[in-house]
């Protein structure tokens, strides 16, 4: 291990003396302190977390990711392209050791540099939530600052009721049989997940939501967190939902009414104590308006209660980014492994756009092929050759990416969620072992076939 | 302490290897290069073969282009052969543990430029897996050895070219390895560096190390080289010790004290008397270009006059090593060098090359009177110390800007 350690103090001694650490440090903290003199928030609670937490903390996201790309692909091919590279591999060090080397020094100098640079933000946040109202200090507390724990209605699983119900619509009409069978039962999923999750015109909906450890909630405040939509687009208007919340027929039920907008996420708090003897919060929503409301299953109710401290959280959500950024490490030197420097950091930013745009990827797989759609299915009505190759390859990356992209810990952060330990260990395993060990495996495969000396020093 | 690895590599060498073990084994040694879609470039090396044996000190000689670099890089697993076997150690190339038995001095200064000597040194050593004390030991004597104690803290990248040939040859002996591969040794170095280079290399052959040095510059390898390859176009065009490949066995060379005229009249009389046709040459030596620029040099040295730049100090005490105790039959190396060619003595003092002169003078000189043999005596003399002198001011003057443009070079760095 011994070589190993030396390649890594080597990466952190090139990092501090071409002044990597030092400029980059400047630069996170200019956008931690400058940013949010620039915007200003509102005053609210949300106006606040939005810029001092969500705003700032992307930015060191996007500049540190950028920077690791930078600095993994420019640590291994540059020394290839300068031929330094040759000194370290007539020595008695294994390749994969000298990868690794990098790839732990390039982790550490990420670690520094978020350290630095997260604590700014943290002693940022706090001091100046001292200058909010009263009341806004007392919603930060409940809601931002606090590591909460999230609870989600317990669905059934759908696949076997869209079955039983296809087949019951092929049996009431035979046509469907000359049909395509994916966009018939695309449809029916339709109606499947409709029938889960509207709740219509004049009636009521029952959600039972369990909550994993009943006992810690106890006389702790919660908080409902609800998001639907209406069949028209870009609804701007606001609606009355009346809600029953509690264990039926007891006295401590709730009863709230309220005017909401569609499509956007709200949050109240209830009263504690609200979970029935299984330890379920039952939440009736009563449908107070002639157009029906949809509630998605993935995040059209939550219920939110509090499960630790602030400073322990953002310590996690720190070292998920801090996983983010070994994977980013490992992509940038497996790409340095056998290509040029331009060329590796063009494609590792390369596997960064196609990261970021699983959104076109989910639409390719939702629309069943690339163009040609039919705007009145939204679907495309015949495949294509091109669309045989293009789904699955979509539908795979896609699996990749939400692999990585499960975590969003800035997002977990500026709601006040809770990163558990499992979370995290969640994510060390998914985007580091899993996702970096991929691109790791083959960057070292690719480094230990490569000839180091076909290149001719340019120092 | 060292790892099992490199305790298995340094234990099993002692144990098994004798002087005239094969160290690396080379056969049908070919490599194309080719480019981007795997369609044949060039051929740098074609069909090569060689053995280097133990306590060798083994030349890859040939112009730029020829191949010689390649071969290099072939025997250090950083290029793979097209065709072909390579052994070293009775290894791959590519053998891991092999590695901690090699040192490597590449033909450009190959090292990070942001770390100092002892840092470098310091860092090539962990890569050795040698503890902290021994690293430390090392370092320090070899910054000594090479001449870099004045810039031990400066980073390599401050440094003059031939500075970062010396801390890179440091490197390449901080593992005090059985076999030292040397790219072009002197590329850069003034004269004295040169001379100090071979004087290392002669000092570690006669310590047991095997040495293959690449270069194209004629002296150096003919100077230290027991046997050598010669390479043209990627192949090897002649083989074979110095002695196989320069003596010319149909001519005799004599050389002695000045003779008085009557002696020198009769040995010519003799020779005459049995060589006809005019072929018999006689001559002043003269000291070649190196050995007259370091007597000056040693001349300053002993008159401590100061210099910028670097002043070798003594051979590492660790690369001693064991071989130390077997140099005996490394000394028959250096003896058979000395003995045949006449060229080494235990420090290597190159004795001056006896030049061919003007065949007209010469048949004036054995054909003539004494008067005719007496004239260009006196002339050569006159006409000799009037270009000693020129030479003196000019070498006195070279080393003076030599030291100067080592200090230049580096205060330019800075720059």
């Amino acid at each position: 291990m011994q070589g190993l350690f030396a390649i890594v103090g080597l990466t952190l001694k090139a990092a501090i003396r071409y002044r990597v650490v030092i400029v980059l440090s400047f630069l996170l903290l200019a956008s931690v302190v400058v940013l949010p003199l620039m915007i200003k928030h509102d005053g609210s609670a949300q106006g606040f977390t939005q810029i001092l937490l969500t705003y700032t903390l992307s930015a060191i996201t996007f500049l540190l990711g950028f920077a690791t790309l930078w600095i993994a692909c420019g640590s291994l091919a540059r020394e290839v392209q300068e031929c330094q590279i040759q000194m370290l591999a007539v020595k008695p060090i294994a390749r994969w050791k000298i990868w690794l080397g990098k790839w732990v020094g390039i982790v550490i100098i990420n670690a520094i540099l978020l350290g630095v640079s997260s604590s700014a933000v943290y002693g940022i946040t706090l001091w100046r939530a001292g200058q909010l109202s009263e009341s806004q200090q007392e919603v930060l507390e409940n809601e931002i600052f606090v590591a909460r724990g999230s609870a989600l209605p317990d669905y059934p699983d759908i696949e076997p009721y869209i079955d039983e119900y296809m087949a019951e619509r092929l049996e009431e009409n035979p046509n469907l049989v000359d049909m395509d069978p994916t966009y018939v039962r695309s449809q029916v999923e339709e109606q499947v997940k409709a029938s889960q999750q509207v709740v219509r015109s004049a009636h009521i909906r029952r959600w039972s939501i369990p909550v994993s450890s009943p006992e810690s909630v106890k006389d702790q405040p919660m908080f409902l967190r609800v998001k639907f939509f209406t069949s028209r687009p870009y609804d701007t208007s606001t609606y009355n939902v009346l809600w029953q919340i509690g264990p039926p027929e007891t006295p401590q039920r709730e009863r709230l009414s309220m005017d909401i907008a569609p499509e956007t996420p709200i949050e109240f708090e209830i009263n504690p104590n609200l979970l029935d003897a299984e330890g379920n919060l039952i939440v009736d929503i009563y449908n107070d308006n002639q157009e029906a409301l949809l509630f998605p299953l993935e995040d059209g109710i939550e219920v939110l209660y509090k499960q630790g401290g602030f400073g322990w959280n953002y310590l996690r959500g720190m070292l998920v980014i801090l996983c983010w950024m070994g994977f980013l490490a490992a992509i940038g030197l497996a790409a340095s492994s056998f290509l040029s420097f331009p060329v590796a950091a063009f494609v590792s930013i390369g596997i960064l756009i196609v990261g970021f745009s699983s959104g076109t990827l989910s639409q390719v797989i939702e629309q069943g092929g690339i163009g040609g759609i039919n705007h009145e299915t939204g679907r495309k009505d015949s495949a294509s050759g091109l669309d045989y190759i293009a789904l699955p390859i979509a539908k795979g990356l896609l699996n990749v990416i939400n692999l990585v992209k499960d975590f969003s810990p800035v997002s977990f952060l500026s709601t006040g969620r809770s990163i558990t330990v499992s979370i995290l260990f969640q994510a060390l395993t998914q985007i580091v072992l899993v996702m970096g060990g991929i691109f790791a495996a083959f960057g070292i495969w690719a480094f230990y076939r490569s000839e180091l000396a076909t290149a001719q020093g340019n120092q | 302490m060292v790892s099992p690895s490199t305790q298995e590599a340094f234990s099993s060498r002692s144990n098994t290897e004798q002087a005239g073990d094969v160290v690396i084994s080379v056969r049908g040694l070919t490599k194309v290069f080719k480019d981007f879609w795997g369609r044949p470039k060039a051929k740098a090396v074609n069909n090569v073969d060689f053995e280097v044996k133990r306590g060798e000190v083994f030349g890859l000689l040939g112009p730029n282009g020829s191949g010689k670099s390649t071969t290099i890089k072939m025997l250090l697993g950083l290029l793979y052969p097209t065709k072909g076997h390579i052994e070293v150690f009775g290894h791959s190339p590519r053998h891991v543990a092999t590695k901690s038995r090699i040192g490597y001095l590449p033909e450009e200064s190959y090292l990070y430029k942001y770390l100092d000597s002892k840092e470098t040194l310091d860092f090539f050593g962990n890569l050795f897996n040698l503890n902290t004390p021994e690293r430390r030991k090392r370092a320090d004597q070899l910054i000594e050895m090479v001449g870099l104690n004045n810039a031990r803290s400066r980073q390599v990248g401050e440094f003059s070219k031939g500075m970062q040939r010396r801390i890179g040859l440091a490197q390449a002996l901080i593992n005090d390895p059985d076999l030292v591969i040397l790219d072009e040794p002197t590329a850069g170095l003034d004269p004295i560096g040169c001379r100090e280079i071979k004087d290392l290399i002669v000092a570690l052959a006669k310590r047991g190390k095997t040495i293959i040095l690449s270069s194209h510059l004629l002296s150096d390898v003919e100077d230290v080289c027991d046997r050598v390859v010669i390479y043209y176009g990627g192949r090897i065009q002649a083989q074979g010790t110095l002695q196989d490949l320069l003596v010319e066995p149909d001519v005799t060379r004599i050389t002695s004290p000045v003779l008085k005229r009557e002696t020198m009249d009769k040995v010519l009389n003799t020779i005459r008397s049995e060589i006809k046709d005019g072929s018999v040459t006689i001559d002043n030596p003269t000291q070649n270009l190196e050995s007259y620029f370091l007597g000056v040099v040693e001349k300053a040295r002993a008159s401590e006059e100061s210099t910028s730049g670097a002043l070798a100090g003594k051979v590492a005490d660790y690369l001693k090593g064991t071989a130390e105790e077997q140099t005996s039959s490394r000394d028959k190396v250096l003896d058979r060098l000395t003995q045949i060619e006449g060229k080494h003595d235990a420090k290597l003092h190159v004795e001056a090359p006896i030049e061919k002169v003007d065949h007209g003078k010469l048949d004036q000189l054995t054909h003539d009177s004494s008067e005719a043999f007496h004239a260009p005596e006196v002339e050569n003399a006159a006409k000799s110390q009037a270009d000693l002198d020129a030479a003196n001011d000019k070498l006195s003057s070279l080393l003076d800007s030599t030291s100067d443009k080592d200090s230049d070079a580096s205060n330019e760095k800075k720059d």
